[in-house]
């Protein structure tokens, strides 16, 4: 064996150990430009009632090249209403931006109702849902948060709260939730403008009380109970910072879907985060509950969603960790207060509207 | 004659006798049976005793030659009297003998292996012309030298990898497990092992097949042609052959590798008339992932093992018993419950799984000629899947059990080769039980109902050489299935779609009652007609059925992919194949070449509803549709056998398009028009060359090209409850980009003509030497982060799995 190595050995192990270094080194996945395929736009219904107090938002819009960067083409002067299960009708009034929403003293939702959405657009062509049930949702027993501090692969600490959600699922098979939240602070100035050079922030005060509004984008946290029937969920909800020892203020709802919105909600949840992997489903085209009667080949993207919804807010501890909060860092940034005060616009951001439970 | 025949055949019960009939109904008008002329039969072995097959036997100045069975045996017409006899097979010295030929007593002939490891890179090991003189079409055999030749991904010599080299063969991509033969799914190919089916051949996935290199002889692979001795399957048949344990003496053969350790050990236990061989392989490849490319398969921890055993025991002159058994273990584990569809919050996830397998072959030989053999074999696969945190701490098991029977009786003249043989085939499958794993769990157990079937078969299968020029391989299967009791059959109202809500009422069978039954025959026909010595055309038909399919609905198979049987909904899947084809030999036998066309037609394929869960699934047939597919293709493949440069160029074009027709809106995304396969490559091209610059020195390469496999890319997208979601329409319409890439290695043989006991030699590969990023999948993904709808972009990427240059050397030795 002694003999084998003896005609360059050295180099060639040089170069394997430089190849394989090499390889470890390049990532494999990347973006790649894929060409970009134009079909015709459709209409996309995103609608949402619940037994909560309205006023309920449905919102008309055509869907987009893939890769459009552009913004959202409404789908304004439609008329909107829904009907329930004893043939009432509430009709959604237009508010501008595709935007249609119900009067919230004429129509609240109840739990046992069957709903059904019309849509009828200014070309005088009719869409409809398929009727939906409203469930009333089981009611979120408690909402806690769990400190942790753990290193991050770059080495630097990374440390927070999760905040879990416990509610007791009912004996009957067949529940289906979707989560979301929302976190609330006030705010002081409604509008603030930085000075680069001089690193001097101008602030306006609001006129009102005003609130920042934070929320999980993109997030389709949902699950159904077919493995967990009966017994106590206790779901992952969100991660908040650590960045202070004050109260954090969340909002939590819970929403009891229909089967077919769960299955809807899954199959969005599996394509946004598709990553292409070998255990990933091939995509497909996702199915809503609408449709066009007089022409069912046609594609109506979306979902009118009915579902029962059961909310807590808390204010979750931050006090008690013995290490300090993050942050902190003096920016050198100089206040300067501008006289006069600027209205708080309600925005995806931002709202006037106190928070349910503040 | 009969009297004493019919002793030796109770056992072998009335179907024998049938065989007898036929026998002696030859016996009658024997052209053999000429005073003049006698029968020379024999045996070629190795100087270790193992049987040859496919060893060619040529009397020299006749023009008689034939070439050995399965068995090694062979039968020749020859005139009595003395010949000089040359026998030759890939691998071992051409031996010559001078043999006394007056009557058909048996010889014994036994030829040499060739002095060193790397002599054997040949790519066959047929007799010369047998790609001409051959009814075979569409047949591969590869001996396991042939594979070993070939570059190797990290070192791992591997039978799948080697397959996919071939025409007609392609996979899903890199890492996905399994094979796709003609335009068929990977649960086409009936893979076998001594009787043995392998229900998954992957380890770590799909990297690596379960087949270790230094048991295996060598491998039949059947895309078309299929003899009526298999069924079962609609694509293929691969039979891997395990090598029969070395008689004189204890051999030891290892590798070191950077993904696994083998070795294996053989020789005789008592005598010569039993002996033993053991090959086992353990892997450490947890620090292999690290370079992978998916984030959640670098924080994998992987391993596996297998243990193959072959036992053979002369019993006596006439009798052959084997036994052989295989085990396999993988285990795998990655971060979160992704994988699984059970929607908890899980840290990580330990997917496990196991194949059991053992065949037990009882051989009698009657004469030469006559032979009978009765096989027991039983096959296990068992994967799960565990979830560790304490709240839904739970364990997911399935699997699949086959137990099989097989009698066969088989004739070997010298103008039929005959096989009459029955079967009786069980399968147990447990589609799926999950269970709990502590108090605290709030995982509820859910236990689906076993399946279970019966499956009985007969079948005939002759390959008769009408003349020089002619000869016809025919048989006939016969194959009755049921699906037993104890089940329930849910039924759906009329005019809806199969799901939970159309579900009007069940069923219950009891034990034992017949659920569904399906029986058909299933005809077998090859014919080659030689145009001169060096060209033939063949020509193929044949139909398949197949009762037990694979439900999977990921771009690659899982290893916890349920097993499902034919039932009143998912009915047997039927294959009708038709090949045609051109063989000639160059240069006096050391070029072959074939082009080969065939079309395929094929029943009740199955696809899957948009996002199907199918885990746990009560009645799977509220998620598949069934539907037809069509395949059709040219193969074209050119060889040199002998020389210093060896090697193939093979290309294959083809498609494989499938049809849904379901009247339900859901469906429409799919249905009504054909589309094209995930698997469907339309070109292929593979060149493998060995160059052997010395003794002590072959480099050998493999370029392998395939156009991309079909995707669906979004057309539009739209937003909706705070995300965009892209929209994917046809079902793919588009093409990812085209795959390639080189492999190169090198393999020293330090002291080729040592004469010591311990010899060794070493393998350097580089896979994928110009580091292409071949893509497995394009994919889109939407960012969602912001609040600012128009930042919410839908971006399409590449995912490569194994994106990068990958040198490996491993170390393999004998003593």
């Amino acid at each position: 064996m002694n003999s084998l190595f003896n005609w360059r050995t050295s180099s060639i192990l040089g170069l394997l150990l430089l190849l394989a270094l090499g390889a470890s080194l390049k990532s494999c996945i990347d973006p790649y430009p894929a060409e970009v395929i134009v079909s015709d736009t459709k209409l996309v219904v995103d609608g949402l009632i619940t037994d909560d107090a309205g006023p309920y938002t449905v919102t008309l819009a055509l869907s987009e090249p893939y890769n459009n960067t552009r913004g959202t083409l409404a789908v304004n002067s439609a008329q909107v209403w829904v009907n329930d299960d004893t043939g009432q009708r509430f009709d959604f009034l237009p508010k501008g931006a595709g935007n249609y929403q119900s009067d919230s003293l004429a129509f609240r939702a109840q739990a046992g109702r069957i709903y059904t959405l019309f849509v009828r657009t200014s070309n005088g062509q009719m869409y409809e849902s398929k009727p939906e049930l409203l469930r009333a949702a089981p009611a979120i027993d408690t909402v806690y948060s769990v400190f942790f501090s753990t290193t991050n692969s770059l080495g630097v600490e990374v440390n927070g709260f999760e905040v879990y959600s416990e509610t007791q699922d009912p004996d009957t098979l067949g529940n289906y939730y979707r989560w979301r939240w929302s976190h609330f602070d006030t705010v002081s100035h409604c509008l603030q403008r930085i000075d680069g050079e001089t690193r001097v922030l101008f602030q306006t005060r609001c006129c009102g009380p005003c609130w920042f509004v934070r929320r999980c984008y993109g997030c389709v946290n949902i699950l159904n109970d077919v493995f967990l029937n009966g017994n106590t969920i206790r779901r992952y909800l969100a991660t908040i910072p650590y960045d202070s020892k004050e109260d954090y203020f969340l909002v939590v709802d819970q929403l009891a879907l229909s089967r077919e919105a769960h299955q809807f909600w899954t199959l969005v949840d599996g394509q946004i985060n598709n990553s292409g992997g070998i255990f990933d489903k091939p995509p497909a085209a996702i199915q809503g509950n609408l449709f066009n009667p007089d022409n069912p080949e046609e594609q109506v993207l979306g979902y009118f969603s009915v579902a029962g919804l059961s909310r807590k807010s808390v204010y979750l501890k931050r006090d008690g960790i013995s290490q300090l909060p993050n942050g902190g860092v003096d920016s050198g940034i100089i206040m300067s207060e501008v006289p006069g005060c600027v209205s708080c616009n309600e925005s995806l951001t931002r709202t006037a509207r106190r928070p349910p439970g503040w | 004659m009969t009297t004493s025949y019919l002793c030796k055949v109770i056992p072998f019960t009335a179907f024998c006798l049938l065989c007898l009939c036929i026998q002696t109904a030859w016996a009658q008008d024997h052209p053999l049976l000429r005073p003049d002329t006698v029968i020379f039969n024999g045996v070629v072995k190795s100087n270790t005793e193992q049987a040859l097959a496919g060893a060619t036997i040529t009397v020299e100045g006749t023009n008689s030659g034939t070439a050995t069975d399965a068995n090694g045996f062979f039968r020749l017409a020859v005139p009595a009297g003395k010949h000089r006899i040359e026998i030759s097979y890939i691998g071992f010295e051409t031996g010559y003998f001078s043999v006394e030929i007056y009557s058909d007593a048996g010889h014994v002939f036994h030829l040499e292996e060739k002095a060193n490891l790397l002599e054997t890179i040949e790519v066959s090991e047929q007799g010369i012309d047998h790609n001409v003189s051959s009814t075979d079409i569409s047949v591969s055999k590869l001996s396991v030298q042939s594979i070993k030749s070939l570059p190797s991904l990290l070192g791992e010599a591997d039978i799948v990898r080697g397959l996919q080299t071939l025409p007609g063969v392609t996979t899903v991509g890199e890492g996905a497990s399994g094979f796709n033969v003609r335009g068929g799914s990977i649960d086409q190919n009936w893979v076998l092992m001594e009787d043995i089916p392998i229900f998954n051949t992957s380890h770590l996935l799909g990297l690596f097949s379960v087949f270790h290199p230094d048991a295996v002889k060598d491998l039949v692979f059947y895309r078309g042609g299929i003899p009526a001795n298999y069924g079962g399957r609609g694509a293929s048949v691969l039979d891997v052959r395990l090598k029969d344990p070395a008689r004189d003496r204890w051999q030891f053969k290892g590798g070191i590798g950077l993904v696994s350790n083998r070795f294996t050990a053989e020789g005789p236990v008592a005598g010569n008339k039993l002996t033993l061989m053991a090959a086992a392989r353990a892997s450490f490849p947890d620090y292999l992932f690290k370079v992978l490319s998916e984030p959640r398969l670098r924080s994998t921890n992987a391993n596996y093992y297998d243990l193959t055993t072959r036992m053979k025991w002369q019993a006596s002159e006439h009798d052959q018993v084997s036994l052989t058994a295989y085990f396999s273990q993988d285990a795998f584990k990655m971060a979160g419950d992704s994988l699984t569809g059970l929607e908890v919050n899980a840290s990580s996830t330990l997917f496990q799984w196991f194949s059991e397998g053992v065949s037990l072959k009882w051989s009698h030989f009657f004469t030469p000629q006559v032979s009978s053999s009765i096989v027991g074999a039983m096959s296990r696969y068992r994967p799960t899947f565990s979830i560790p945190d304490d709240a839904y701490a739970a364990t997911f098991r399935s699997g699949i059990t086959y137990k099989a029977l097989k009698a066969e009786t088989s004739y070997y003249g010298r103008k039929h080769e005959s096989a009459l043989g029955i079967s009786a085939t069980g399968y147990n499958i447990r589609p799926g039980d999950l269970q709990p794993d502590s108090e605290l769990s709030a995982v509820n157990p859910v236990n689906l109902a076993d399946e279970q079937s019966l499956e009985a078969a007969i079948y005939a299968n002759d390959l008769w050489k009408v003349s020089e020029r002619l000869s016809l391989m025919l048989g006939l299967r016969f194959v009755w299935f049921a699906n037993l009791g104890p089940g329930r059959v849910f039924s759906y109202q009329e005019g809806a779609p199969r799901d939970d809500m159309t579900r009007i009422d069940t069923t219950n069978y009891s034990s034992g009652n017949v659920i569904a039954d399906f029986s058909g025959l299933e005809p077998r026909l090859a014919l080659r007609y030689s145009l001169n010595k060096n060209n033939s055309i063949k020509m193929g038909a044949q139909r398949m059925r197949q009762y037990v399919q694979l439900v999977s609905n990921t771009s690659a198979a899982l290893p916890t992919d349920r097993w499902k049987l034919s039932d009143e909904y998912l009915l047997p899947q039927t294959t009708d194949q038709v090949s045609l084809g051109y063989f000639t030999n160059l240069k006096n036998n050391t070029i072959e070449a074939s082009l080969e066309f065939f079309y395929k037609r094929q029943e009740n394929l199955p696809d899957y509803r948009s996002g199907a869960n199918l885990l746990l699934l009560e009645a799977p047939e509220t998620a598949i549709l069934q539907g037809k597919g069509r395949a059709y293709g040219a193969e074209f493949q050119i060889r040199k056998t002998q020389g210093r440069i060896t090697g193939w160029v093979s290309y294959t074009f083809s498609s494989s398009e499938i049809l849904i027709e379901s009247p339900y809106p859901e469906d429409e995304a799919f249905s009504g028009a054909y589309y094209p396969t995930n698997y469907n490559r339309p070109h292929v091209l593979n060149v493998a060359a060995t160059y052997k610059q010395s003794e002590k020195i072959t480099y050998s390469a493999n370029f392998t090209y395939s156009s991309g496999r079909p995707a669906t890319y979004p057309t539009d997208k739209y937003y909706i409850g705070g995300v965009y979601v892209p929209n994917f329409v046809d079902r793919n319409r588009n093409v990812i980009p085209d795959y390639h890439r080189l492999d190169l290695s090198m393999t020293i043989d330090p002291n080729p003509n040592s004469t010591k006991k311990v010899k060794g030699r070493w393998q350097i590969s580089i896979y994928n030497v110009y580091a292409r990023k071949n893509p497995f999948s394009i994919f889109f993904k939407t960012r969602n982060t912001s609040p600012i709808r128009a930042n919410n972009r839908v971006e399409s990427y590449r995912l490569s799995v194994l994106g990068t240059i990958i040198p490996a050397i491993s170390y393999e030795f004998t003593f």
